[in-house]
């Protein structure tokens, strides 16, 4: 009895997972379908469905792909980096000193990101402009650093606080000062946080369009591949669609990569790190 | 150690090399910046003619690869005074009405011998109030576009629309090669095909004054003459000659003339390989003559160049641009964007010799093109002109195939809300408004009102810390001290980015600031905000509240679906695991901008990928996007789909924190695995993920991605209602495009930003006290 329930539920548990796989995976398949086609007039299909690889030739030939993808993934991976420095030393800092005004400046932190950047880009223009920041990858990268940081102190914020502040008077008895209990004590504990803010700060950034569209204006050389593959459909006479899937199945390739690398980072789980709930 | 270094050292050059600027060099030559077309064949014939201008006069010429022309107008306001401020610019006619109002465009002069070259329509496109201020390249427009195998232009060559209209009707009863093919199919609801149709009749979008100039305060959708065009289609939609369902766009018509249903389309001349692959044998014609025998002319874009009135070398620019109109210039640049031989453009040159040359007259389509640009009305340049789009779409449609039900509208009243539709928005968009001067006193006022805050917060830190031993307050002080020395790189950096936009999106709120006072706003106090309270807010609590459905809906679905995936995941074995896993990251890897447009079209209710198949399953079409109710749906599913691997990576890492004494205590008191799913692992990662989830929250009621998906949504009959799917954000985004009024959506913006903080303040003290309580 039990062994036929066990049976049944396992199948149960195939059949959910195998549904859901096919939800995710045909639009994808999809996007992979209209990339191989040969003239593609309209995301709904209309055109010569024949199977080519002309897309993705004309994909390195006459666009400027291999520079946005470049440009893509220097900006996504500085952002990483700086976002990961910048949210750890928050965390830090908002987790384990008691200080005047921490609760008001939390929250405030938090009740800012409320008011949409996108209805804010004339004002951000401004900014970029002052500061002589505009059409520069650098002024894109520390954007996207203050938004990923500012959206990911919160939940690094709550994982800090799990590590029992025991541990920190131990290492200070030892005679640490605050900097190596950060990098050599806590960081370590806190590697799945970290991993999720390396992912997502890396993701944010690869998908931003708003704002990399607004401050790139001198030029397809400087484009971010987000931007760049709009450019193939939204001109006044092209509407390749074609070569917009080919664009977009390659371009989610480093994200994969860099996902498969960090998993170990954040599905080790708490239990590695020698915290007790 | 040695590994860690070189780690170290690769990772800070990487974040240096961003941020290293090659040193500028001093360029002694002159150098001209040009922004050019989206073209890059174009672009390449324009930088071999600055070579050798460059040549020629000493002055360098640099061409920029543009994305797109519509992005010019744009790019100029922001751009115009910056160091990489461009000189020439190449822009659509259509796009210089604001920015000659507000000074962004150097006025031209040009000589006779110069005006003689190019066809009137050149000149005339780019003169604003009388004032010229640039001039065209080449003119887009459209015709009809017939199959040769199924008619011949004897047929109806010189035909007036309403023998045309009757022509049609009588031919579509013949019966060809056993197909049933019909003679004529329009798509009623673009304005911009149907135009000179509406003129025929007497009607007109803004009427011209003696001038020439014109008066958006004179719109003629409405008059006799567009009612008798609204009868006139409602006959030829009588007699199937007008696409029958209400979601039907231009591409049904260019396919059902692809599919060789059909023998005559009005089009523009730009899809011909798609016709050429399609085995069509076309033709192109002009359209028919208006009723009273005269020449029907067609809306037409122009493009063309300006001169940035910023510009540092206003003379070397018009000198270029003079030197780009010479008439061997322009033939290479029009061949350039034709594609040379391949001649699959459509850009028609309006210089008069390039017109007359054997590249033009020796293809058919360019041949009919001359005879149809001889009369076409460039689309009206005002900075009101296009306020059109956002109205006639919707009012046509209503007019034409009913409300969303399908119910017959009265179309004399929808045309009478479309013109007034129209005019409110001129009318919002000229709002003359008396500058506000701000009183001493107000500063006086705000002055104290701070220092009374700072006092108050001062006294209560005082009186905290009353309750502590000095040596703990000692401590605290070091504390405090030091933490926002630590903090104060990232306080910064979330102050000028964060902070100082919402301060300056508040003061915008506070003036003029639309597209005619793109530079001059001046402060106006409360104003806007008196326009937002009088006119009621239209339909936005209605819109509050199916943003905050929406919103939570999409945390809930992405919440419970990926804590369902990662408990079921959980239990898998590794390869397996790791299988699904590279999967269902599928949705977060893809950039939402390319996602959303992908699931617009699958479900896109003519032609979409779904209905597709489930035609081919044999069931009907569903209105994924176009009924309201499943248009909501169908937001929430499409958001969620891309949100939930984001939440099942994060419940991965915490769900293995769960002891596995709960699961067992909770399975002998006999509970089956989804009732232990519910009552042990959702509440744990609930609290673990709270933080995240109102992040979350917060993100989804700003997702403008949404837009991208809908637009906003089927909208109702009410012109300028928000529609179904429209979100806050959404909709007041549409609305600083509608009026161009940057001010009143900056309002807007800030009414929104109040509510939600207000909404989430309020919730989390509730949700702290019961947390508090809970424990």
């Amino acid at each position: 009895m039990h062994k036929k329930k066990k049976r049944h539920s396992e199948i149960g548990v195939h059949i959910v997972l195998i549904l859901l796989a096919l939800l995710v995976l045909i639009p994808f398949a999809y996007i992979l379908l209209i990339s191989f086609g040969k003239d593609m007039l309209d995301i709904t299909g209309y055109g010569d469905t024949g199977f080519s690889i002309k897309n993705y030739k004309q994909l390195f030939s006459e666009t400027k792909y291999l520079y946005w993808l470049g440009n893509s993934l220097l900006i996504s991976i500085s952002t990483m980096l700086i976002s990961l420095i910048m949210v750890s030393v928050a965390s830090n800092v908002f987790s384990k000193y008691k200080f005047a005004g921490k609760e008001a400046l939390f929250q405030t932190i938090l009740l800012i990101q409320i008011f949409p950047l996108t209805l804010m880009l004339v004002s951000l223009f401004k900014i970029f402009a002052a500061l002589e920041l505009l059409n520069k990858l650098a002024g894109l990268v520390i954007i996207d650093s203050v938004i990923a940081t500012a959206g990911l102190i919160l939940v690094s914020k709550g994982y800090f606080d799990t590590i029992p502040y025991e541990i920190d008077e131990a290492a200070m008895i030892d005679g640490a000062n605050k900097l190596q209990i950060l990098l050599y004590i806590t960081l370590p504990l806190v590697k799945p946080i970290l991993g999720i803010v390396a992912i997502q700060s890396f993701v944010l950034t690869y998908n931003e369009y708003a704002i990399a569209s607004m401050l790139i204006t001198s030029g397809a050389e400087k484009m971010t591949v987000a931007v760049g593959l709009q450019s193939l459909i939204y001109g006044q006479f092209q509407q390749n669609w074609g070569l917009y899937c080919a664009g977009a199945v390659l371009a989610s390739l480093p994200i994969f990569i860099l996902f498969y690398s960090f998993q170990k980072y954040f599905i080790g789980g708490l239990t590695e790190g020698g915290v007790k709930q | 150690m040695k590994r860690k270094s070189i780690l170290l050292i690769s990772l800070i050059s990487i974040i240096l090399s961003v941020f290293v600027n090659y040193p500028v060099k001093a360029v002694e030559e002159k150098t001209i910046r040009v922004w050019g077309s989206e073209i890059t064949r174009e672009n390449d014939v324009l930088r071999e003619l600055a070579d050798v201008y460059n040549k020629e006069t000493g002055t360098k010429v640099i061409v920029i690869d543009r994305r797109s022309l519509f992005d010019a107008p744009k790019d100029l306001v922001n751009n115009a005074k910056t160091q990489e401020r461009p000189d020439l610019i190449m822009i659509q006619h259509a796009d210089i009405g604001d920015l000659a109002v507000n000074g962004f465009l150097l006025e031209l002069d040009f000589s006779d011998k110069l005006k003689s070259a190019f066809h009137e329509s050149a000149f005339t496109s780019f003169e604003v109030k009388d004032k010229q201020y640039g001039i065209g390249y080449s003119v887009e427009t459209y015709g009809l576009v017939y199959n040769k195998n199924i008619i011949s232009y004897d047929q109806f060559a010189d035909l007036t629309w309403d023998e045309f209209f009757d022509f049609t009707v009588n031919f579509s009863s013949q019966n060809h090669d056993g197909k049933s093919t019909k003679a004529f199919v329009l798509n009623p609801k673009n304005m911009y095909f149907m135009y000179p149709i509406i003129r025929n009749y007497g009607g007109y979008y803004y009427g011209m004054d003696e001038n020439g100039n014109y008066n958006p305060f004179d719109v003629g959708l409405n008059n006799e003459g567009s009612k008798i065009y609204v009868e006139k289609i409602k006959n030829l939609m009588n007699e199937g000659l007008v696409l029958k369902s209400r979601n039907c766009t231009d591409n049904d018509v260019s396919a059902a003339f692809a599919n060789q249903e059909v023998a005559v389309i009005i089009n523009g001349f730009w899809q011909n390989s798609f016709y050429k692959q399609k085995g069509v044998n076309f033709g192109f014609a002009p359209l028919p003559k208006n009723n009273d025998n005269t020449v029907s002319a067609p809306y037409a874009t122009v493009n063309g160049f300006v001169i940035n009135a910023h510009s540092n070398l206003p003379d070397e620019a018009k000198s270029f641009l003079e030197f780009l109109c010479n008439d061997e210039n322009q033939q290479k640049l029009i061949e350039a964007g034709n594609n040379f031989d391949k001649k699959s453009g459509s850009r028609f040159p309006v210089n008069l010799s390039v017109r007359e040359s054997d590249y033009i007259r020796n293809e058919e389509m360019y041949n009919v093109m001359a005879s149809i640009c001889e009369n076409i009305e460039p689309v009206p340049n005002i900075p009101e002109g296009d306020i059109w789009y956002n109205y006639t779409d919707k009012a046509y449609q209503s007019i034409f195939y009913g409300d969303i039900n399908g119910n017959p509208v009265d179309s004399d009243a929808m045309l009478d809300e479309l013109a007034n539709a129209i005019l409110n928005d001129v009318e919002k968009m000229n709002v003359q408004v008396e500058k506000v001067e701000i009183p001493e006193i107000a500063y006086f006022l705000i002055g104290i009102f701070a220092f009374i805050c700072l006092a108050i917060f001062i006294i209560t830190v005082i009186r905290k810390r009353k309750k502590y031993s000095s040596s703990a307050n000692r401590i605290m002080l070091k504390a405090t001290f030091l933490s926002y020395i630590i903090l104060l790189p990232i306080l910064v950096l979330i102050g000028i980015f964060y902070l100082f936009p919402i301060i300056h999106n508040i003061y915008l709120s506070m003036t003029n600031y639309s597209s005619l006072n793109l530079v001059d706003y001046v402060f106006i106090g409360g104003y806007n905000y008196k326009t937002i309270f009088i006119e009621g807010l239209n339909g936005f609590v209605s819109m509050f509240i199916w943003t905050v459905i929406f919103a939570s809906s999409v945390m809930v679905i992405t919440f419970i679906t990926g804590t369902m995936l990662a408990s079921l995941l959980e239990k898998r074995n590794a390869k397996v695991s790791k299988i699904y896993k590279m999967i269902f990251i599928l949705p977060w890897v893809i950039p939402s901008v390319i996602m959303l447009l992908t699931w617009q079209g699958i479900l896109a209710t003519d032609g979409g990928a779904l209905n597709n198949l489930l035609n081919l399953l044999g069931f009907g079409k569903v209105m994924w996007l176009d009924n309201p109710y499943l248009a909501r749906l169908s937001t929430i599913f499409v958001v969620s789909w891309m949100g939930t691997p984001y939440y099942m990576f994060l419940a991965l890492g915490f769900i293995k924190s769960i002891p596995k004494d709960y699961y067992e205590a909770a399975m002998i008191e006999g509970a089956g695995k989804v009732r232990v799913f519910f009552i042990i692992t959702v509440p744990i990662i609930f609290r673990a993920l709270l933080p995240t989830l109102i992040m979350g929250f917060i993100m989804q009621f700003n997702n403008f991605g949404v837009y991208l998906l809908t637009s906003g949504g089927p909208f109702g009959s009410k012109l300028g209602a928000p529609g179904a799917t429209d979100l806050l954000i959404t909709y007041v985004y549409n609305l600083a495009y509608n009026t161009k009024n940057y001010g009143l959506a900056a309002a807007y913006s800030v009414i929104i930003f109040l509510f939600v903080a207000a909404f989430s303040l309020i919730t989390m003290r509730i949700g702290n006290k019961k947390f508090n309580e809970g424990k």
